[in-house]
C-alpha cells in the first residue's frame, strides 16, 4: 500500500499546475487549428503536440523534459538551442524555390525589404518595454515572418526567451490569412487593389543558375552574420537549378525538410513548460510579435504605393503584392492572391506576390544577420 | 504573475534603438538593392558571356531520324496503338 501510495504522488495528475493544464489545452488548440482549419498544419501538428508533451509534469529526478540534461528531449532540442535546425530548413527551402518571378520583375525585391521595417519598430517597441538590446532584436526578428531566422536569431540572442519566440513567430505565421487582408483593404483603395501587372519575362537557366551565387556574395559580404542562413537557401537553390545535383536538391526540398520540421516543431514545442514560458515577458512577446507582424505588412504595401508614384501605366504594382514582402513563404503571397481575386477574379497576383515573399527570406536573414553583429559583437 | 514594465523612451537612448535600427534598414536595402540592381543587368551580363561562351550547337532540327531512332518511334506508336484500340470491356 505504502509503493502505491508513493507511487500515486509521482504521477503527473498529482503535480500538474494550472499552468500546465493551461500550456495543455493551448497545445491541443493548436493542433484543432492544424487539423480544423488547416493553419500551418506541417507547423502547429508537431509543436501543438510537442506543447502537450512538454506540460506533462515530470517527476524530480527523472531526466525527461527538454531543459533536463542527458534527457531524450533534450537532444532533439539541440538542434534548436545551437541554432542548427533553422539553417538545415533553409537548405529544404532554397532547394524548393523558384526565383523566377523575382529575376523577371527585380523591383519587387525592394518590397522584400521595406517589410523588414517591422524587424527594427518591434526592436525599438520592445526596448520601450524595458527588454535589455539583445532581447530585443530576438523579439524584433518575430516581424520577419520567419520562424526558423527567429529561432536562430534567439538562439544566440536570448535562448531563454527561446520558447516564447519560436511560438509566437510560429503562431503568427500560421495566422497569415487572418491577420493581414484587414491591413491589406485598410492600406489600399478599389482601384489600386483591380492593378493588374504585366506578365513575368522567361527566365533563362542560366540567370538561374548565376543568380545564387552573385546574390550570396552580396548577401554575405554585406551582413557575414547572414552567411549560415544565407548560405545554405543559396545552397539549396543552386542544387536545385544547376540540374546536375537533382537527387540531392530533391532530397533536401522533401525528406530531408521533412525530418527537421518535425524535430523542431516538436521539440519547440517540448519547450514551452509552463513554468518557463507563462510568464509576463511571454505576453509582452506575443503582443510585440502580432505589432511587428502588422507593421511589416503595412511597410511592404505602403512602400509599392511609395514605388507607383515613379512608375507608369502596366509597369504600376498592385499594392497588395507588397504584403508579401513578410517573408511568411508561400503564405502570405496566397493571401494577396485571395485578397486581390474577391476583388477581380480575373487578376492572378499570385506569382508576381512570389518575388517579394521570396525577397523577404533574403531580407529576413540579412537583417537577422545585421542585428547578430551589432547586438552581440 | 506580475507585470512589471520598467517603459520609458530612455531605454531606447540607451539602446542606441533608433540608430540600429535606422542602420539596419539600410543595411538590409543596400544589400537587395544590390541585388535588385544586379538581377536588372544580368540579361546584358548573359548577352556578354553569351558572346564569350556560345551556347552549345542546337540538336539536329531537319526531322530526320536514325534507323535505331526510327525503332524506337514505331515501337512507341504501336504500344500506343495497342493501349488506344484495347477492348474498353476488358478488364
Amino acid at each position: 500500500m505504502d509503493i502505491f501510495s508513493s507511487f500515486l504522488t509521482t504521477t503527473a495528475i498529482s503535480t500538474m499546475t494550472w499552468g500546465n493544464a493551461l500550456m495543455i489545452v493551448i497545445g491541443i488548440i493548436f493542433i484543432s487549428l492544424a487539423i480544423i482549419k488547416d493553419y500551418e498544419p506541417l507547423l502547429l501538428l508537431p509543436i501543438g503536440f510537442g506543447v502537450v508533451v512538454g506540460n506533462i509534469p515530470f517527476v524530480q529526478g527523472m531526466s525527461l523534459s527538454v531543459y533536463d540534461e542527458g534527457s531524450v528531449l533534450s537532444y532533439i532540442y539541440l538542434g534548436v538551442s545551437h541554432g542548427v535546425y533553422p539553417p538545415l530548413i533553409f537548405l529544404g527551402i532554397g532547394a524548393m524555390t523558384d526565383f523566377s518571378t523575382m529575376l523577371s520583375n527585380p523591383k519587387l525585391v525592394l518590397l522584400g525589404a521595406a517589410a523588414q521595417i517591422g524587424i527594427f519598430l518591434t526592436f525599438i517597441g520592445a526596448l520601450f518595454l524595458g527588454f535589455t538590446p539583445s532581447e530585443s532584436g530576438a523579439i524584433g526578428i518575430i516581424g520577419g515572418a520567419d520562424g526558423p531566422t527567429a529561432i536562430f536569431l534567439s538562439a544566440i540572442l536570448a535562448p531563454h526567451l527561446l520558447g516564447a519566440i519560436a511560438i509566437a513567430a510560429y503562431s503568427y505565421m500560421a495566422l497569415v490569412p487572418v491577420i493581414q487582408p484587414p491591413i491589406m483593404r485598410l492600406l489600399t483603395s478599389e482601384n489600386e487593389r483591380l492593378i493588374k501587372m504585366k506578365a513575368p519575362r522567361e527566365v533563362s537557366q542560366r540567370e538561374k543558375i548565376i543568380f545564387p551565387v552573385v546574390a550570396f556574395l552580396i548577401a554575405a559580404l554585406i551582413a557575414p552574420g547572414s552567411v549560415v542562413l544565407i548560405g545554405m537557401l543559396f545552397f539549396g537553390n543552386l542544387m536545385k537549378e544547376s540540374c546536375v545535383t537533382e537527387r540531392l536538391a530533391n532530397t533536401a526540398r522533401h525528406a530531408f525538410i521533412d525530418i527537421v520540421t518535425i524535430l523542431l516543431g516538436f521539440s519547440v514545442g517540448a519547450s514551452t513548460q509552463a513554468q518557463t514560458f507563462l510568464t509576463p515577458q511571454s505576453l509582452l512577446i506575443f503582443g510585440l510579435g502580432a505589432l511587428s507582424f502588422c507593421v511589416a505588412t503595412a511597410g511592404g504595401i505602403l512602400f509599392a504605393k511609395l514605388m507607383n508614384l515613379f512608375l507608369k501605366g502596366e509597369n504600376k504594382i498592385n499594392p497588395l503584392v507588397g504584403a508579401a514582402g513578410v517573408s511568411a513563404v508561400p503564405d502570405s503571397a496566397r493571401v494577396v492572391q485571395m485578397v486581390g481575386q474577391q476583388e477581380d477574379p480575373h487578376n492572378f497576383l499570385l506569382m508576381h506576390a512570389m518575388a517579394p515573399n521570396v525577397a523577404g527570406v533574403i531580407g529576413s536573414a540579412i537583417a537577422a544577420g545585421v542585428l547578430w553583429s551589432v547586438l552581440v559583437l | 504573475m506580475r507585470l512589471d514594465i520598467d517603459s520609458g523612451i530612455q531605454n531606447i537612448v540607451e539602446g542606441q534603438g533608433v540608430d540600429i535600427a535606422i542602420t539596419g534598414m539600410l543595411i538590409v536595402f543596400l544589400a537587395l538593392g544590390l541585388i535588385t540592381l544586379f538581377i536588372a543587368f544580368l540579361p546584358n551580363l548573359l548577352n556578354v558571356l553569351a558572346k564569350i561562351f556560345p551556347h552549345k550547337a542546337a540538336a539536329d532540327v531537319s526531322g530526320k531520324f536514325s534507323a535505331e531512332e526510327d525503332n524506337v518511334l514505331a515501337a512507341i506508336g504501336f504500344a500506343l496503338h495497342k493501349k488506344i484500340t484495347k477492348d474498353p470491356y476488358k478488364k
